[in-house]
């Protein structure tokens, strides 16, 4: 049966057209973006169809393909999505699909450009449909790489950066000691601390990985068979739990672990960005779910508090600093990061509902910054800064893109008619009984993205015409490369607000069974040790 | 109680509610995609409304008047993960605002035909949007349906401010008017929420399907803890209470409605979503946490009636006195709701429709007097009853109107308003006459200074009398008050059935019920 | 004692490849003495046939599995030593393309270049043999012999008389400490043969433990693993690259082989002992080499400190003292080769045409060369262990093997200097791809260097996605390991 090979397509899709474009002179600009967009396309069409051939009644992991790796080692590549797998997919497709078109007019190095963007994506994907931890970590690994030349290459400084002009603060402005000023760093500062912070979180988690590999004695590192047998227990289930967490966590971002990713997502070209705060932040929830909920059910019982406690300063801290940012992709970068907390609000009440609003919110979430992303990265194109203060009354220059951006707001804020909402009252339903305090605290949250939104929404596109937006030009909303992108995103994020029945029954399907190991006392284990066999 | 329901179809045939409902929305997205010519936008603009206020009216025809229960049901899944469900259908409670807002509609279509000019594209698109929200939320039974409409209401009323507001500070009073209620509504999504666990406590315990359910009939009929009933009122309190606006939240009401266009500020003090919230959703689901809060609620009633009052007593432009004005006649509609007795409650629902004649009116006559003297202020007034007569006159009528003169609308409203809170307790009767002399005060005397006295610096040239649309309109609205001044039988009896079913439900207090046939 | 060689021919078959190269190594000699125009490019033409040669023959050895023992077991043919000589032999010819157009400059004796690179590759291939501590020695110091001279052979470049100098007087000392404790080893137990010392050192007496200290020293500093590492930076810096590219693989990979033997099939009842020795020099190494590589301006000296960080991941295998261990050893040079060889080939071509090993000038290589850039971008990750690359899986192995030991304080140190070499690496992508070139004059590739580069590429791209066949290879290559704590493959029936 062909959907068998289903994941392989979507997978291999953007790294094939990676591949490729190696080939491609970078002379033929043209070719080489329609040869991406071919690619992406293909597993943009093939993630839909995921979503409509998976069977939810049946639920459980569908589409495998399982190859042996690394005997030695037990390692498989093994393929397989669930319910959560499956909306997760689609985001990364639906983003990379978008993204080819947002940066259609990129001039330099264009092939560099898509062949890193893909492979960005084809990881990304990697991630969500590998069901063997090593894939897992292999694939995670491989999405944080392309970022460093992504946004050191293609991406902007910030407007404090670019004003240090003299001397002494161009010695100043690079001088190793100037990395603590985040608003006016430069994206190759930017670009390296996202990278090594990342690096440094999954060395974290590869530890925790390891370990699971050793005590589990079973030498494998499949998460089915893990989830089953493997049974860990008292402090070396903890050690275990928090390695995978923190790890995991640094680029959910979790608060104390978060500052890394502001400063990326201003740094990055817009299409990075939209992939960034759209899948690649998603990548620690999502591992998480897989390490910590599957593999050590009590452990996630007892310790995922924790989470419930960070979260708040996530949501605050993030909506504070977004509320006061002056370069509109900081106050995106601070207003996902922020978003991220109810996300793990919703994991931690470890609820049916909560959970299954947490990972529809990822999916929101992606659209709505995507989105966000998207129309921050035209206006920057148009005007060349991110500086609020010095735009103003775009409105009348780009009426197109100031609705879509308003959509995007809304959607954000999880205005009712987009997923978002669904999402939200999702996880605030969810989350109520165990945690009041934070849902409260979460619910305000939203009023607080609403001030903040709609404030750059003032900056940026109403008031007086700034003189940097005399020559910006509107998106093309109907033909051309320009609005495709937005009304694709803006379109998903509408239909399956209003129609989300599928998606969550796909969800649930997922969600279901392993919640089902955490409420109740996970399964007791053949103990661990080298007698057990798979 | 148990409210029993009739589907639409048994009762007129087609689902009349949603035609009602997305038959605007339809009507916005034709006009955003085909419309190029500005007078064909006006004119398919004006059919959609008038379309949209005969079937609301059809909808009054078919309705069963004396009965409580839910008339021209609709149910469809929708998210039955959450229990969310497709829920529309009205009773007495909710069938007189439908028609209302459809009338108010067509008569802002015919006020903005000249008078707006800017943007007109969108311009109706929004009052077209604006309508359809208004409508959803009158019509859905599902509490989170009723919370999307609240929601999407604040998009189209966000840019009538902003792009066609006419003060200088529009860019603020929208800001404001949007963060205030949807601060208020955050917090009564999680009251809704907190009634949804409830219900699903009770399904868990009692083993009964489904599990979660935002629909209001199924709330109705789980009990609600007395502390929890307090804190879910008081969350839904705020939602409604900034929406409305209740008292001490009241103030982004006089900004909204002064810098905002007239239209806007005609929807915003003539439709009163907010007090309908509390009679739809707060009292009947949680009767014992309003018998408790009554007396706060009452005071703050009280308060606002006063406070409106005088404020109103001192102010020298039209539509900030009018503004002040309708903050004291909400007191009233608060007041009569926490009378918690059969008159209270029928006064207030009454009332609440008279406003949407009198007060809008008056505010469209405010629209009319700006256009011809260019400024709402006092100073530019005096002495316009020679030049204005006709004006002048149904602006006497709708303020007598608005204070409650024997005759007009008003005085059914305030005095079956009086009647119920005297017999809560004469106290709050004695305060309410107050207001009621206050009203009379503050009107009275800013009609003496505008309209009669010396003629003012201003106008210069002479100004024009009522035109043919500003009549047509002025009559409209005066024929409506006179009706329900002299005739108010067919309306009370319409919203009799549910409002007799609601003061039950008060009485008896939040009991389990047998599951809903 | 006395030795009665009665070689048969099917024994002398056993080192058929050496007595091979040893014949190649007169004829190219004799060609490059009568046919004097006869142009450099042609003698390293005929070396690199001839290691071919060889390396067929080993392939074929390797295929029919053949082993046996010579000397009364001095001279040992396993798969263990048919994997190193492999390794050698392929690196060998690696080295002789990328040096065509270097040696192309030499004034002098060029020739002679390919003549004494033969040399140490033939004393390399019988250093993976060595069975016993006297053919250690000796092979260990006939393969420096050819590097002493190789690493002085810019005759007029002061840097590189440096270099040399440094690089003998240590190696010299080295020696002497290697002699001093075969001396002390063959004092206590009155044997040199691996197998019967195993038998005859029971303990560890005062003796025993020293002269094994002294012998682990000196094949320390031929690794240059930490404190032993002095000579490292210069000799690097000064010798001529291609020459620093071989120096920097195969004396090692032969020396890990020795190093094998001595401890995993000679000293197994010491491991509680050794292990620490092991732990603390890996540790040590790798920090040492990863902090310092951070302040490097020269490539060749980053690729020297980082070349010890990588020394010091190896050595996590060695600690972790199992079987697995050594397959993650062996696994890991194979990937070091690919990496390593094909960053040096593009520091050579890049030197070729600019005269400059500084980093600053690598900026915007990716304008001036993008394959240049592209395959420095991936020998570098593969070196950071970033997948989908050689390294990672190398990396990877590693841990796996030394966690199943609960080494964790090794597996952190390993970890930790992971994200470290990260950021130098890192560095000089930023210049290549970010910066914008001084000129912006494009760089041209030869023939030759571009297949060394291919080859490199091709190794590390396949050994990450596909290592399947080189991991069994491996654990081929250590069945005589299969004593100490077994590879976990056999636990799975």
């Amino acid at each position: 049966m062909t959907e068998s090979y289903l994941l392989s397509v979507i997978l291999f899709a953007p790294f094939v057209g990676a591949g490729v474009l190696i080939f491609i002179p970078n002379r033929q600009a043209l070719l080489v973006r329609q040869l991406a967009a071919l690619f992406a396309g293909i597993s943009f069409v093939a993630s839909f169809i995921l979503l409509f051939v998976f069977d939810w009644q049946q639920g459980g992991y569908q589409f495998q393909q399982k190859y042996v790796w690394s005997e030695q080692l037990g390692i498989q590549f093994y393929l397989g999505v669930d319910g959560i797998g499956v909306p997760m997919v689609l985001a990364s497709s639906i983003l990379l699909f978008a993204g080819i078109f947002i940066s259609w007019h990129i001039k330099d190095r264009t092939k560099e450009f898509y062949a890193f963007l893909l492979i960005l994506a084809g990881a990304t994907i990697g991630v969500y449909v590998s069901l063997d931890l090593f894939f897992l970590y292999f694939f995670y690994e491989m999405s944080v790489i392309p970022m460093y030349p992504l946004l050191g290459i293609w991406g902007s400084h910030t407007k404090g950066y670019l004003e240090m002009t003299s001397p002494e603060d161009q010695a100043k402005r690079d001088s190793p000691g100037f990395i603590l000023n985040f608003a006016r760093n430069s994206k190759e500062y930017a670009a390296m601390k996202l990278t090594l912070f990342l690096s440094a979180g999954a060395v974290v988690a590869l530890m925790g990985i390891l370990l699971i590999y050793k005590f589990s004695g079973l030498n494998t590192f499949e998460i089915p068979v893990l989830a089953d047998k493997a049974h860990f227990d008292g402090t070396l289930a903890t050690v275990i739990w928090l390695l995978c967490f923190f790890g995991f966590a640094s680029i959910a971002p979790l608060w104390p672990l978060h500052s890394w990713s502001p400063v990326g997502h201003a740094a990055a070209p817009a299409a990075t960005s939209m992939l960034h705060a759209g899948v690649l932040m998603k990548l620690g929830h999502f591992s998480i779910i897989r390490t910590c909920f599957q593999i050590l059910p009590d452990t996630t019982r007892d310790l995922m508090p924790i989470a419930a406690v960070l979260c708040i300063f996530s949501i605050l801290y993030g909506g504070y600093v977004a509320y006061y940012a002056r370069d509109t992709k900081y106050v995106i970068g601070y207003s996902s990061s922020s978003h991220m907390g109810y996300v793990f609000l919703g994991m931690a009440a470890l609820d049916y509902i909560s959970l299954s609003g947490a990972v529809l919110y990822m999916f929101a979430h992606a659209l709505a910054t995507g989105m966000l992303f998207a129309m921050a990265g035209w206006v920057y194109d148009q005007t060349h800064t991110r500086d609020i203060p010095s735009l103003g009354g775009l409105v009348a220059k780009m009426p197109f893109v100031a609705g879509c951006f308003i959509v995007a707001c809304m959607a954000s804020i999880g205005m009712p008619g987009t997923v978002n909402f669904v999402a939200e009252v999702m996880i605030v339903l969810g989350s109520w009984a165990k945690y009041p305090v934070q849902t409260v605290i979460a619910v305000l949250g939203i009023v607080l993205t609403m001030a903040y939104l709609f404030r750059m929404m003032r900056g940026v596109f109403y008031g007086p015409l700034s003189e940097l937006g005399h020559h910006a030009h509107d998106a093309r909303p109907w033909y051309g490369v320009d609005g495709v992108p937005l009304l694709i995103m803006i379109l998903c994020s509408v239909t399956f607000g209003i129609l989300p029945g599928r998606m969550l029954n796909v969800i649930r399907s997922g969600v279901d069974p392993i919640l089902a190991r955490i409420i109740e006392v996970a399964p007791v284990a053949v103990q661990a040790g080298g007698a057990l066999l798979p | 109680m148990i409210l029993h329901e009739v589907t639409a179809v048994e009762q007129i045939g087609f689902p009349i509610l949603t035609v009602l409902t997305f038959l605007p929305l339809v009507g916005a997205v034709a006009i955003w995609l085909f419309q190029k010519d500005e007078d064909l936008m006006r004119k398919s603009a004006m059919a959609v409304a008038g379309l949209e206020l005969f079937i609301a009216v059809l909808l009054l025809w078919y309705f069963m008047p004396n009965s409580s229960q839910i008339q021209f049901a609709e149910r469809a899944a929708w998210i039955p993960a959450i229990g969310v469900g497709y829920h529309l259908g009205i009773d007495g409670i909710s069938v007189l605002f439908i028609p209302l807002t459809a009338f108010l509609i067509v008569l802002i279509m015919v006020y903005s035909w000249d008078t707006e000019r800017t943007l007109l594209k969108p311009y109706l698109m929004a009052l077209l949007g604006l309508e359809a929200t208004m409508v959803g939320v009158f019509a859905s039974l599902d509490l989170i349906l009723f919370f999307v409409f609240w929601e999407l209401m604040l998009l189209p009323s966000y840019f009538l401010i902003k792009l066609w507001g006419q003060g200088p500070q529009r860019q603020y009073a929208a800001l404001k008017y949007v963060l205030y209620t949807l601060s208020g509504s955050v917090l009564m999504l999680v009251g809704i929420v907190l009634l949804n666990l409830n219900f699903h406590a009770m399904a868990v315990t009692y083993r009964t399907e489904p599990l979660y359910s935002f629909d209001l009939l199924d709330l109705l009929n789980v009990p609600v803890s007395p502390e929890k009933q307090t804190l879910i009122f008081f969350l839904l309190f705020f939602g409604f209470a900034f929406k409305a606006p209740i008292f001490p939240f009241h103030t982004w009401l006089p900004t909204a409605l002064v810098e905002g266009p007239i239209v806007m500020s005609v929807l915003l003090a003539g439709v009163k979503v907010g007090t309908y919230g509390f009679m739809r959703f707060a009292l009947p689901l949680l009767p014992e946490a309003s018998v408790r809060w009554l007396l706060l609620m009452a005071a703050l009633g009280l308060a606002a009636i006063i406070y409106g009052a005088l404020i109103a007593l001192v102010q020298s432009d039209f539509r900030r006195l009018l503004a002040y004005s309708s903050i004291s006649h909400l007191g009233f509609v608060m007041l009569g709701l926490f009378a918690l007795n059969f008159q209270g409650l029928q006064g207030s629902l009454l009332q609440m429709i008279n406003l949407g004649f009198s007060t809008a009116g008056l505010f469209f006559m405010a629209g009319f007097l700006a256009s011809r003297t260019g400024s709402s202020d006092l100073s530019a007034y005096g002495g316009l009853a020679r030049q204005v007569p006709l004006l002048a006159t149904f602006i006497l009528i709708l303020g007598l109107a608005s204070i409650g003169l024997p005759g007009t609308n008003g005085f059914v409203g305030e005095f079956l308003i009086l009647l119920g809170a005297f017999r809560a307790h004469w106290i709050l009767a004695a305060v309410g006459v107050l207001g009621v002399i206050l009203g009379a005060a503050y009107f009275l005397w800013y009609y003496e200074r505008a309209f009669f006295g010396p003629v003012g610096p201003e106008p210069k040239k002479p100004v024009h009398d009522l035109r043919p649309r500003e009549w047509g309109i002025a009559v409209a609205l005066t024929v409506m008050v006179l009706w329900i001044g002299l005739y108010p039988a067919p309306f009370l009896n319409m919203i009799n059935g549910s409002v007799q079913a609601l003061v039950d439900r008060v009485q008896q207090g939040s009991v389990m019920k047998a599951a809903r046939p | 004692m006395t030795f009665d060689l009665n070689l048969s021919l099917s024994d002398l078959l056993l080192m058929l490849p050496e007595l091979w190269v040893t014949l190649w190594i007169c004829v190219v000699l004799c060609v490059d003495f009568l046919m004097p125009r006869l142009s450099s490019r042609t003698i390293a033409g005929l070396s690199a046939a001839g290691m071919g040669v060889a390396l067929v023959f080993l392939l074929w050895y390797y295929g029919d599995g053949t082993t046996g023992l010579l000397f009364k077991g001095m001279f040992a043919l396993d798969r263990l030593a048919l994997f190193f000589k492999i390794l050698v032999v392929g690196a060998t010819i690696l080295v002789i393309l990328a040096s065509i157009d270097y040696v192309g400059r030499f004034r002098f004796f060029k020739s002679e270049y390919y003549f004494l690179v033969m040399m140490a590759a033939l004393g390399m291939m019988f250093m993976a043999s060595a069975n016993d501590l006297l053919s250690v020695f000796v092979t260990l110091e006939f393969s420096t012999f050819g590097f002493y001279i190789l690493v002085a052979y810019l005759r007029d470049d002061l840097r590189s008389n440096e270099a040399g100098l440094k690089f003998f007087i240590l190696g010299v000392f080295a020696a002497a400490l290697l002699a001093y404790g075969i001396s002390l080893v063959y004092g206590e137990t009155g044997t040199f043969i691996f197998p019967t010392l195993a038998a005859a050192a029971p303990g560890l007496t005062a003796g025993l433990a020293v002269g094994w200290l002294l012998i682990f020293a000196a094949l320390g500093f031929k690794i240059g693993a930490v404190p032993l590492h002095s000579w490292i930076p210069d000799t690097y810096q000064g010798a001529p690259t291609p020459v620093t590219a071989y120096l920097s693989i195969a004396p090692k990979a032969a020396t890990f082989a020795i190093l094998l033997r001595i401890f995993f099939s000679t000293l197994p009842a010491l491991k509680p002992e050794w292990v620490w020795l092991m732990i603390g020099t890996a540790m040590l190494s790798m920090l040492y080499g990863n902090i310092v590589a951070i302040a490097q301006r020269n490539i060749k000296r980053m690729l020297a400190y980082s070349g010890i960080a990588q020394i010091g991941n190896i050595l996590i295998g060695v600690a972790a003292g199992t079987k697995m261990g050594a397959e993650a050893v062996l696994f890991y040079l194979l990937t070091y080769l690919f990496a390593n060889l094909g960053a040096f080939a593009v520091v050579i071509a890049f030197s070729q045409r600019t005269n400059s090993d500084e980093i600053e000038d690598y900026s915007g290589l990716n304008r001036r060369s993008p394959f240049l850039a592209f395959a420095m971008l991936v020998f570098l990750f593969s070196l950071a262990g970033v997948p989908p690359l050689a390294g990672f899986i190398g990396k990877i192995y590693l841990f796996a093997a030394a966690v199943k030991e609960e080494l964790y304080t090794l597996i952190t140190v390993g970890l930790i200097s992971i994200v470290i070499s990260l950021y130098y690496y890192i560095i000089v992508v930023k210049k290549m791809y970010i910066s914008e070139p001084a000129d912006p004059t494009p760089i041209a590739v030869s023939g030759a260097l571009k297949t060394v580069i291919y080859v490199g590429l091709v190794g590390t791209l396949i050994l990450g996605i596909w290592p399947q066949p080189f991991m069994t290879f491996t654990i081929a290559a250590t069945t005589i390991f299969s004593g100490m704590g077994s590879s976990v493959a056999t636990l799975i029936p």
